[in-house]
């Protein structure tokens, strides 16, 4: 377990290039049998990075017809079961940016406003974005949104014309300006001061799990290794690092054997060994 | 006889009529109500439009791609009359040219209403992504409108010099052998427009056609398409341009010229066509995803209306211009223009549209739209921030926006069409226009630019096979003669005098 000094970049919503852990890869793995589609990692992450009103970096889809979500067509109600009365199933999907290996949103950004560090961790620098929505267009997982109006917050900010002012979520996330595309960036201040991301600290169900790949004994390399796991739509080439282990498939029994010998109490710091620069 | 020689009544310090005041007032009205709307978007935020998360752009693109489209296919209009010796078009391509002009300047401008942050654009100069497409058609569409006015410049170097002295720079020379070698450096400029031309457009193509994450856009068929839709709307805009400045008297298009291009737009009419049916078969057996879906959508879902309307007036178009007889009717090919125009207006916002409607991930509660949802004061909620499928209609800011676009448009055309000389043929050798007797009989007050006799046949020798004739009385007659559709507008002598100003 590692604790590592934050220093924040002077401009809190400039770039930050730099990883505290250059040579990790990070990503999660989320459970499908073990989410209840509560949306309280949706509500924590919505408060802990300040995102304006009608802007949801983090959401809880309810799987309808398809799994495997191939079909554009299939689009049931929010919690609704699929299949007739008495054989019914009920699937969740949480999503949020899938930090792909190969992301078509940085290849598109004509100001290279959305980046990739050298961690994996996709980034959107609001100081550079132009608000030209190209990276919202090729992303095929409409993980990004846009700032189309006057960011609104609640409780608002008292003092509009200082961003910086406000502190209700994380500090250094503070109000960002209308015009700008913003996503989930795997709190990568948190990451880089050895914290989880906030979704994995409140999820009740454990059914998210975040961690570094390229550390063979970490969480997520290990279900990776020793479950099968899918990707939502890999069939665009983008080798999203957002893993699911699909339901019904194990009886929900996957990580009963695992998930115990990594589990942090509170599941605030990463575990396993973290590679350091 | 092939070609008709142009009126230019365009002498300097020649002032407005009261109606073309009135015009340029009423343009530069809605101008001004465009840029208002603009300054009222930019500070409230793109929220004032019907764009959102799911549908990420509308109106702004659309009309970028069609103005660029036009753009594209008034250039190619322009440049082809030089490249294939197609002397019919000679006297018609500076008029090509300015419409393409300016259309591209429209187009760029169209661009920043859709920013989120416009005062941000500099940084596509400093901090370019070389893989964004949109790095490269920012850089085609400044480049082409660059080239565009050189290629303007060359049409009209002399002429230029002979009106406003400093436009000439230092090529104000206007002899014989001056003309020659700017002929040739025009002629060789003109290979250079017309890639340049298909270049722009099959790149604006490309930011949508490389999109693997929208299986409607992500075509080879779509840079194709988007060159023949920029043919039809390019022959349509020029052909529209032209006859209504024939209409008021600045101009006359000729019957061959007529011919050649309302053939033109026919057969480009008939290409898109082809493209669009090809999509549809295509679409029909496709495996991905979507594919149907989209089909769907567009034969009978809710785009169908857009798609119907787009196949259903190219047509008639070409129903229009299909025949000898329809393309020798001014009326018949006046209303195939505009309903070339039309189609092609309806294709773009059905290509951007439909590209839109579904996301990938379908699930409920859907993608989160970017605004509050609705809660009425009881807090019964009215309207989800959520949505699943895409329902877009302009709103009325953005409906302001771009006819504010256009209004800026038909602006700069008037103005260039008043103070340019892009009547004047380009062979007139720089020599003081010579007033036709017929003309001038029956309009004294305004100046026929014709070419002269000898200066003309040997500065032309070199890029066009017939010498530009001179107009003459027994030409216009013999013209009315074997063309009646023209009607009596067939021959300068035949304008009459109240419509020569603008």
């Amino acid at each position: 377990m590692k604790t590592t000094e934050l220093t924040y970049p002077a401009n809190p919503y400039g770039r930050h290039d730099e990883a505290t852990y250059p040579k990790a890869k990070w990503a999660m793995v989320i459970d499908q049998d073990r989410c209840i589609g509560c949306w309280s990692c949706s509500v924590a992450c919505k408060s802990n990075n300040n995102e304006p009103l009608g802007l949801w970096w983090n959401r809880i889809l309810t799987v309808a017809e398809d799994p495997t979500g191939l079909d554009v067509t299939a689009t049931g109600g929010i919690d609704e079961p699929v299949g007739e009365y008495p054989d019914l199933a009920l699937a969740y999907l949480p999503v949020n940016c899938f930090h792909c290996d190969n992301p078509p949103c940085t290849q598109v950004c004509p100001v290279a406003a959305t980046y990739q560090r050298e961690d994996g961790i996709v980034m959107v620098d609001w100081d550079r974005c132009i608000g030209c929505r190209y990276c919202l267009i090729a992303c095929p997982y409409n993980m990004r949104v846009f700032n189309w109006s006057v960011p609104e917050q609640v409780p608002a900010n008292a003092d509009p014309a200082n961003l910086d002012a406000y502190h209700v979520g994380d500090w250094a996330k503070p109000p960002r300006p209308k015009g700008v595309v913003e996503k989930c960036d795997f709190c990568y201040q948190r990451v880089d001061q050895g914290m989880q991301p906030f979704c994995i600290e409140v999820c009740p169900g454990r059914a998210r799990i975040f961690g570094d790949l390229n550390d063979p004994n970490s969480e997520v390399s290990q279900l990776l290794a020793h479950t099968s796991v899918t990707q939502v739509r890999p069939d665009f080439g983008t080798e999203p690092k957002v893993y699911y282990i699909p339901p019904k498939q194990t009886g929900g029994g996957a990580r009963t054997e695992i998930a115990p010998l990594f589990e942090d109490p509170e599941r605030r710091y990463l575990s396993g060994t973290v590679v350091e620069s | 006889m092939s070609t008709i020689a142009t009126l230019a009544p365009q002498a300097p310090g020649r002032r407005f009529s009261w109606a073309g005041r009135a015009a340029v007032a009423a343009l530069l009205a809605i101008v001004v109500y465009g840029l208002w709307s603009f300054s009222y978007e930019v500070s409230n935020g793109l929220g004032v439009t019907a764009m959102r998360n799911i549908q990420l752009w509308g109106a702004y693109i659309a009309a970028f791609m069609f103005f660029v489209g036009a753009s594209a296919g008034g250039m190619i209009v322009a440049t082809i009359g030089s490249i294939f010796h197609i002397d019919k078009l000679e006297h018609l391509s500076r008029y090509a040219i300015w419409t393409s002009l300016v259309t591209i300047t429209v187009a760029g401008l169209a661009i920043f209403p859709d920013l989120g942050e416009p005062q941000r654009f500099w940084h596509m100069f400093v901090d370019a992504n070389w893989t964004s497409p949109m790095i490269w058609d920012v850089i085609v569409v400044l480049g082409y409108g660059f080239f565009n006015l050189v290629y303007l410049w060359l049409h009209l170097r002399s002429d230029l010099a002979a009106r406003y002295r400093w436009l000439g720079f230092t090529a104000r020379d206007s002899s014989a052998r001056a003309e020659r070698r700017y002929g040739r450096i025009t002629l060789g400029f003109a290979y250079f427009m017309l890639p340049l031309a298909f270049g722009l457009h099959s790149i604006t193509a490309w930011i949508i056609g490389t999109q693997p994450s929208h299986p409607y856009w992500y075509s080879t068929v779509m840079a194709p398409l988007f060159i023949s839709s920029a043919l039809v709307s390019g022959i349509a805009l020029v052909l529209a341009v032209l006859l209504v400045l024939g209409r008021l008297g600045r101009l006359e298009i000729g019957a061959d010229a007529q011919r050649f291009l309302s053939g033109f737009l026919a057969v480009t009419v008939a290409i898109n066509l082809f493209l669009l049916i090809a999509e549809a078969v295509t679409m029909s057996t496709g495996r991905q995803p979507g594919d149907w879906a989209g089909l769907h959508q567009l034969l009978v879902g809710s785009d169908a209306w857009l798609y119907w309307t787009e196949i259903g007036t190219a047509l008639v178009a070409l129903a229009l211009v299909i025949s000898p007889r329809g393309r020798a009717s001014r009326r018949f090919v006046a209303t195939a223009a505009a309903l070339g125009l039309v189609s092609v207006a309806f294709e773009r916002i059905q290509l951007i549209v439909g590209g839109l409607r579904y996301p990938n991930l379908g699930y409920a509660p859907g993608i989160s739209l970017g605004t509050p949802s609705q809660v009425t004061t009881s807090g019964v909620p009215t309207a989800s921030s959520f949505v699943q499928v895409a329902h877009y209609a302009p709103t009325w800011l953005e409906w302001s926006i771009v006819i504010g676009l256009c209004a800026l448009w038909g602006l700069l055309l008037v103005l260039g069409v008043r103070f340019l000389p892009l009547g004047t043929p380009r062979h007139s050798g720089g020599q003081e226009p010579v007033p036709l007797p017929s003309a001038a009989a029956t309009s004294p007050a305004r100046d026929v630019g014709g070419p002269v006799p000898g200066i003309a046949g040997a500065g032309s020798e070199a890029f066009v096979a017939t010498p530009a004739p001179v107009l003459s009385g027994a030409d216009v007659a013999g013209v009315a003669q074997s063309d009646p559709s023209l009607g009596s507008r067939g021959g300068a002598s035949a304008v009459p005098p109240w419509r020569g100003r603008l």
